[in-house]
């Protein structure tokens, strides 16, 4: 506007003025003159009606008001005036005049404003309207950081500072004062002139500027949010800034000075879906701090929305008549019946119920084979995930089994059960550990090890146990283990102490690392190490460097991949760009190394025609290149062979770690899925595998269109690595959510890879995988208005990514077992409401689109195209309910999960 | 695309597709969807994400910046890829060759008019025969669909290539590139509706915060309405001259097309393109080519009329929001217009633009004067002190005509007699089909009546309504009873100076007053032929409109001010 504005100021001045004009100008003219002469009180009264005259010039809002403008030849001459008064009342007022008119003068570096405005009467900013205010609020920024620079005097800055933010607060300009102070970094003066009207308003604004704003600036925002709820008794509010925060002191602070008993209980709910447990001496807090009642809850849900009975396997593929027959002349049948076990397992998850295990699991169980038997074994700890009791005693028959994988699976399973869930009896370490000691009755198989081990992850995910720390050390250190074991154990210490930043559990992580030798820096599960790792150190960001250097003295190109896994987990969800930055410079630099290399493969294919193989090896010592070792598995092996593209591993890793960084933050998600499509383009096989998994993380339960099209795209790729990693990224994309675009999708890819085993299998599983729970469950790991984040789900998807890097010698393998982490993620997308008793009532919600009302004035509404419930009611990603009447009173603004209510004595509308 | 493109890219996959090629040739692509064009505009995964909220604050910086940040990361990645890459640069080159080589030269264009399966189509060339021809495999598939213009192969007629037009040629030419001459300055007066349209569209493209501040959401469009030559148009040009946003300008007759649905497709087009250059303005000009009210109409022209205007209702308030779109409808009869067309949501701001008073007078002749050279005996408040309804655009002819007349005698000053003729030259012009005498006899009203009907008898009411009796009757008490009787007798006539109080009178041929006169204040029947003279035709402003009409519907009022025009 400003160019248009001096555009018509300058062709205004060559017309001629209107009468009216005209007499105003002669008018202020005479009164310039008059504040030439010495005498005191002619000056005070012509200032007097100057003042006078500025105010009452409303004027338009598309031009400069007239009395400034007439003024404004008359500065200088005003300026010297000024500079020759002596001190007294009149200057004052005059240097108020001077400070209005300097902000029409368009010298912006002189910051004249501020300057006569300190000289003026400080206390009176008000009075010239918003747009003076916002005018100095600006010069005083930038003022206090030149000032701060050059280390000069602050306090009078400081004063008016507290000035500008004190009426911007009490006039709706809440966003003007966040923005001030966050300039100048003195947040914390916010914190008393929150009040009833304002604190909502700050405190979104602030919270979602502290997303964008560099590291420690970031958590001193949240901890004056923090404050601010405190102070304003929004104890739930301040339970999820303190819960963003990782901050535990604060929130048994915040659990202790809340009176309220049933608040109390709202807020251990709010604990129990981060896993978090405070000491405390009231049992029914400590009920609901351990998720005791997940099960009973959800079974609720399922019940009210009438979908408890189980489905066959037909129709959870969904195929029609005409093609079962084609289900039963597959091509390796074992594998089928593998993809049912899973699909099964994850449509039933939490249910109870199913048509393949529940009822007559031995019958099932022995179709399959050895690892499968393992798998089916299970999978029975899906289907009664959560339910403790009901579940170990299903389970209890199967430890008795002679088969030593069916024995496996129950352990895995018994972890399984008690995901999320903590029990006073600690049901799980008892049971698995007494099948991780050699000497034990149990007799236990190196695979049967590995089921206790994962099941001890699964079981203990966050809640960093140093009992179980002990069990898993020592599998780790035993050299007898195998190295999958090993590998399983450090990832289950990883999520059992993610994201504590513990420094005894890193030292135990680096001294493996350093200890790994030849074939087994190879050996596929080594990947899993540095992920454990990586997850001790989640969203820890700088604290991870000592770590970083230490990981430099690992053999090899080993070392590179472990130090990628470290660093991006490390940054999860902080959206850093220096870090997308130099991991995408990271890529370039790889990219350029695999052209030269290239370049010199063809050079010498020239020189000396030598046979394929032999070129093939060479090309294998040149590029050194690490990644698993590809002898292992006979049934893949002739594949292999034609598969001559060296594998980066580290590549891929770094591509969903950019995923990892950027996740939970829209821009940042939305700008990656174009950085996404340029690695599609460009990057060469390790990079395109990871970019499907990558778009999985970043919208895991989150089926976007644009997503899905790509990944649909990709499904079809001619590298059959690609199209694997695209048609698993389909399923975790649309998990939970019986999204139809993708089922068709998925649909028409079962009969287009009807002869291919392997992505057959995986179509299965993501069918499964999308229907998870029919529909009631999401394995995102953002929840309450996604706003944060639960770090175990984030371990969990990434243990099944990592394992689908090298999708053939992991999940095709033997290890297809490792696609049950991702129960770690799993949680029911519901709402649900109890009463006083914690007993489930039916209230009514509207449940809409969320709306992002950051900084918009007024009272906007915060959903869109709602919907009106009865609850228990499911919440989709970016979802958001309210309340639709005030029959009662929700303890919590974040409507998700499980919400306490409480009636309300005298409701309006009946 | 992304398939095809990356196949290509990447030579080392080459290889092994090829051994596989024998296994799965059935399987490289996926099937191509068909007939179905995907959506227009920029792909979804290409777009940048829209930054909530409007209002300046940090928060908005910072979200902005981090798109700026990834975008430079993005930047820096592909340049450093190019760099490694260079070979890939040759190798496009070569596909070009290849793909130039493969289309063959000279090519045809032909029109698809249906598709066959993945590989054939049926293409007509130049309302010719049909033909059955093969689509190469170099044609992106996602975007034929049946009628659109395609390149064909020479000799064999194959698909070689599509031609988008995305936008209609029509459309384009209306936007205005250049940008006009005439700024905010050249507008004399009016400021209330420069600022008012200042405020309706170019405040909200450039500063939508002021709008979500207050929580308000800022007008879509504005109609300018007004007497003709009153810069309605003239301000819009400023508009458009201020403006950096796109500006779209269209004529309302320009919508009315030839063929069917051809009207309606072009406000779709030009709202679709307005909506994808936005920020836009529209520009509509004497809107009441389409806009007028509905009403049931039998031939097909003017339903096709009737239906552009429905389309225009559609676009500007319709289900799909208008976005950055303001529109600017420009008419000198709003009463004519349809009302769905100016009611707030569609058009929220009306904005007259009355005949200048003095004031405005003495500014446009100061606007128009100031770059003529003028003799010192120049006293223009002679021409704004006249009572004569002039309007701006008059004041600019007298002025040009005044110029021109002293450019006649060669000289270099215009003196104050070239702007006394050239008043009357253009004043003449104007009303040019007065008749002489009249102009020069008539000074008042009563003259003017002498003038015509030296042989009758009339009688003025204060508001300007008069009646003509048949006959001369001498004694003027008689006659103004015999009007007041008149009036009486009948007890309906209202007489105010407003036309919606004018009510409906009925005609009586006994009565001793002129059949013709009373037309003008008796309404809602046929009066038969009747014939009126040319010279009242010119008076009462009814030129060319009784001839040609003869439903008398709308009265039409005689009063002081029209005569006034005359002197």
């Amino acid at each position: 506007m400003s160019k248009t504005q001096k555009k018509i100021e300058k062709t205004e001045e060559t017309i001629e003025l209107s009468d009216e004009d005209l007499a105003l100008k002669n008018e202020l003219e005479t009164l310039v003159e008059k504040l030439s002469e010495k005498d005191i009180s002619v000056q005070q009264t012509a200032l007097e009606t100057i003042k006078k005259e500025i105010k009452m010039a409303t004027g338009s809002m598309t031009s400069v008001p007239k009395p400034l403008k007439f003024l404004k030849p008359f500065f200088h001459h005003l300026t010297n005036i000024y500079s020759q008064m002596e001190q007294s009342k009149t200057k004052v007022l005059f240097a108020d005049v001077l400070s209005v008119l300097s902000m029409a003068m368009s010298s912006l570096n002189e910051r004249n404003t501020l300057k006569y405005k300190l000289e003026g009467d400080v206390e009176d900013i008000g009075t010239w309207g918003h747009e003076y205010v916002k005018h100095l609020l600006g010069e005083v920024a930038e003022e206090y950081n030149l000032r701060k620079d050059n280390k000069e005097n602050l306090t009078q800055l400081e004063a008016l500072i507290e000035i500008i933010v004190k009426f911007n607060m009490e006039h709706n300009a809440e966003p003007d004062a966040c923005d001030l102070l966050m300039e100048t970094e003195k947040i914390p003066l916010l914190i008393p002139y929150a009040n009833d009207h304002n604190f909502t308003r700050v405190c979104i604004y602030l919270l979602s500027c502290s997303q964008y704003v560099p590291e420690p600036e970031d958590s001193e925002i949240l901890k004056v949010v923090l404050q601010i709820y405190l102070k304003m008794n929004q104890f739930t509010d301040a339970v999820r800034v303190a819960i963003r925060l990782n901050d535990l002191e604060s929130i048994s602070n915040i659990l202790e000075s809340c009176e309220d008993e049933l608040l109390k209980k709202q807020i251990a709910f709010m604990l129990a879906r981060q896993l978090i447990t405070i000491e405390t001496e009231k049992e029914d807090l400590v009920e609901i701090m351990n998720n005791e009642k997940l099960s009973i809850y959800f079974r609720k849900l399922i019940e009210s929305l009438e979908i408890t009975e189980p489905k066959t396997i037909v129709e959870i593929f969904k195929i029609g008549d005409e093609s079962q027959d084609k289900l039963a002349t597959n091509v390796d049948s074992a594998k089928q019946n593998l993809a049912t076990t899973f699909a099964n397992a994850f449509f039933h998850a939490g249910f109870g119920r199913d048509s393949l295990m529940v009822e007559d699991g031995n019958r099932w169980l022995y179709k399959n084979k050895d690892h499968g038997m393992m798998s089916a074994a299970a999978s029975l700890g899906m289907i009664f995930l959560w339910d403790v009791d009901d579940g170990l005693s299903q389970i209890d028959k199967f430890l008795y089994s002679k088969e030593d994988y069916i024995r496996a699976g129950a352990l895995l399973s018994i972890g399984m059960i008690n995901c999320g869930i903590k029990n006073e009896f600690d049901p799980a370490l008892a049971l698995l550990t007494s099948y991780l000691e050699d000497e034990s009755e149990h007799n236990p198989t190196q695979i049967m090890k590995t089921g206790a081990v994962i099941g001890l992850g699964m079981a203990y995910s966050g809640t960093n146990r140093e009992d179980v720390l002990e069990t898993l050390t020592a599998i780790i250190d035993d050299p007898n283990n195998s190295i999958e074991t090993i590998a399983q154990a450090c990832l289950s210490v990883g999520l059992i102490f993610i994201g504590t930043g513990n420094y005894d559990v890193a030292d135990l992580f680096v001294k493996i690392l350093l200890d790994l030798k030849g074939e087994n820096l190879k050996h596929p599960h080594t990947r899993f190490i540095p992920l454990g790792l990586g997850l001790v150190f989640l969203g820890k960001q700088e604290d991870v460097e000592f770590i970083l250097v230490a990981l430099k003295a690992i053999e090899g190109d080993f070392s590179e991949y472990c130090a990628m896994t470290v660093e991006t987990c490390a940054y999860t969800a902080t959206g850093n760009v220096l870090k997308i930055q130099r991991i995408l410079h990271e890529i370039t630099l790889s990219l350029k190394n695999i052209a030269e290399q290239k370049e010199k493969e063809e050079k010498e294919k020239q020189e000396n025609n030598e046979n394929n193989n032999n070129n093939n090896n060479q090309n294998q010592n040149q590029n050194n290149r690490m990644g698993p070792n590809r002898r292992r598995n006979n049934q893949n092996e002739t594949k292999k062979q034609e598969d001559k593209t060296p594998v980066n591993e580290h590549l891929s890793v770094a591509v969903i770690g950019l995923a990892l960084i950027g996740m939970g933050e829209e821009i940042g998600s939305e700008m990656l899925l174009r950085t996404f499509n340029h690695l599609l383009q460009y990057g060469e096989k390790s990079v395109r595998i990871a970019v499907p998994l990558a778009m999985g993380l970043l919208y895991s339960s989150n089926p976007k269109i644009e997503v899905i099209e790509t990944l649909s795209r990709l499904t079809h790729d001619s590298n059959p690595d690609i199209a694997y990693s695209a048609i698993l990224a389909l399923g975790i994309v649309g998990a939970g959510t019986s999204n139809a675009r993708i089922a068709q999708i998925l649909k028409h890819l079962a009969e287009y890879y009807s002869k291919e085993a392997n992505h057959l299998f995986l179509v299965r599983i993501s069918q499964g995988i999308l229907q998870m729970g029919k529909g009631t469950l999401t394995i995102n790991p953002f929840y309450s208005d996604r706003f944060l984040f639960h770090r175990v789900a984030i371990g969990g998807l990434l243990a099944v990514l990592h394992s689908a890097i090298d999708i053939k010698n992991t999940i095709f393998g033997s290890s297809h077992y490792l696609l049950y982490w991702l129960v770690c993620a799993i949680y029911p997308k519901m709402l649900v409401t109890v009463n006083e008793n914690l007993d489930l009532v039916k209230a009514t919600v509207r449940v809409g689109k969320a709306v992002d009302v950051v900084g918009q004035a007024g009272k906007p509404k915060t959903i869109t195209g709602f919907q009106t419930h009865q609850t228990p009611v499911l919440l989709g990603f970016g979802e958001r309910g309210e309340m639709a009447n005030d029959e009662y009173f929700s303890l919590t603004n974040t409507l998700e999960g499980i919400c306490i209510l409480r009636e309300n004595p005298n409701p309006k509308m009946k | 695309m992304g398939n095809q493109l990356n196949q290509n890219q990447d030579p080392n996959k080459k290889k092994d597709d090829k051994k596989k090629q024998d296994k799965k040739s059935k399987q490289t692509s996926e099937p191509a969807r068909i007939g179905r064009r995907k959506k227009r505009g920029p792909d979804g995964v290409f777009k940048l994400p829209t930054v909530k909220p409007h209002t300046k604050c940090k928060l908005k910086l910072l979200k902005n910046e981090r798109i700026k940040d990834y975008l430079l990361i993005e930047e820096k990645f592909i340049k450093n890829i190019n760099k490694i890459q260079p070979k890939k640069e040759e190798q496009e080159k070569e596909m070009v060759e290849q793909l130039e080589s493969l289309r063959g030269s000279p090519v045809k264009v032909g029109t698809l008019e249906e598709i066959i399966d993945d590989d054939h189509a049926i293409v007509s060339v130049s309302m010719g025969p049909t033909y059955y021809v093969p689509v190469t495999s170099v044609v992106d598939k996602d975007l034929l669909e049946p009628g659109c213009t395609v390149l064909l192969h020479n000799k064999v007629l194959a698909v070689v290539g599509i031609l988008q037009d995305e936008v209609d040629p029509l459309v384009s030419v209306m936007k205005v590139d250049k940008a006009p001459l005439e700024t905010y300055s050249d507008i004399g007066g009016l400021a209330e509706q420069i600022m008012e349209i200042k405020e309706t569209v170019e405040l909200p493209l450039t500063h939508p915060e002021l709008y979500e501040d207050l929580g308000i959401q800022p007008p879509k469009g504005v109609v300018l309405y007004g007497p003709p030559g009153t810069g309605k148009t003239l301000l819009a040009r400023a508009v458009a001259n201020q403006t950096s946003a796109t500006f779209l300008r269209v004529v309302g007759s320009e919508l009315i097309q030839k063929y069917l649905g051809d009207g309606p497709k072009l406000v779709r087009e030009l709202f679709r393109t307005a909506k994808e250059e936005a920020p836009s303005i529209v520009f509509i000009d004497e809107i009441d080519a389409v806009g007028t009210k509905r009403y049931d109409s039998h031939s097909g022209g003017e339903r096709e009329i009737q239906r552009t205007m429905l389309e225009l209702l559609n676009q500007l308030d319709g289900f799909d929001s208008r976005g950055d779109v303001k529109v600017i409808i420009a008419t000198n009869r709003i009463d004519t217009l349809d009302p769905a067309l100016i009611r707030p949501g569609r058009i929220d701001r009306k904005i007259y633009f009355p005949l200048p008073d003095t004031k405005t007078k003495r500014k446009i002749f100061q606007i128009h004067t100031s770059k003529m050279t003028l003799a010192e005996d120049v006293d223009l408040d002679e021409f704004i002190m006249t009572k004569d309804d002039l309007s701006g655009a008059d004041i600019k002819a007298i002025c040009s005509e005044a110029g021109l007349l002293a450019l006649r005698e060669r000289r270099m000053k215009v003196i104050q007699n070239d702007f006394r003729k050239a008043k009357e030259k253009v004043l003449y012009r104007k009303q040019s089909s007065v008749p002489e005498k009249i102009k020069n006899k008539a000074s008042n009203y009563s003259e003017i009546l002498e003038a015509i009907y030296p042989d009758r008898s009339w009688v003025v009411f204060s508001n300007g309504t008069f009646i003509i009796f048949k006959e001369k009757k001498k004694d003027e008490e008689e006659l103004k009873k015999d009007a007041i009787k008149f009036l009486e007798r009948e007890g309906e006539v209202v007489i105010g100076t407003e036309k919606a109080n004018f009510k409906v009178l009925r005609f009586d041929a006994t009565w001793p007053i002129d059949p013709v006169f009373c037309v003008y204040f008796h309404c809602g029947k046929k009066l038969g032929n009747i014939q009126i003279s040319d010279e009242l035709q010119t008076i009462v402003g009814l030129n060319g409109r009784s001839s040609r009409q003869k439903d008398f519907s709308n009265p039409v009022i005689i009063n002081w001010k029209l005569l006034g025009n005359l002197k």
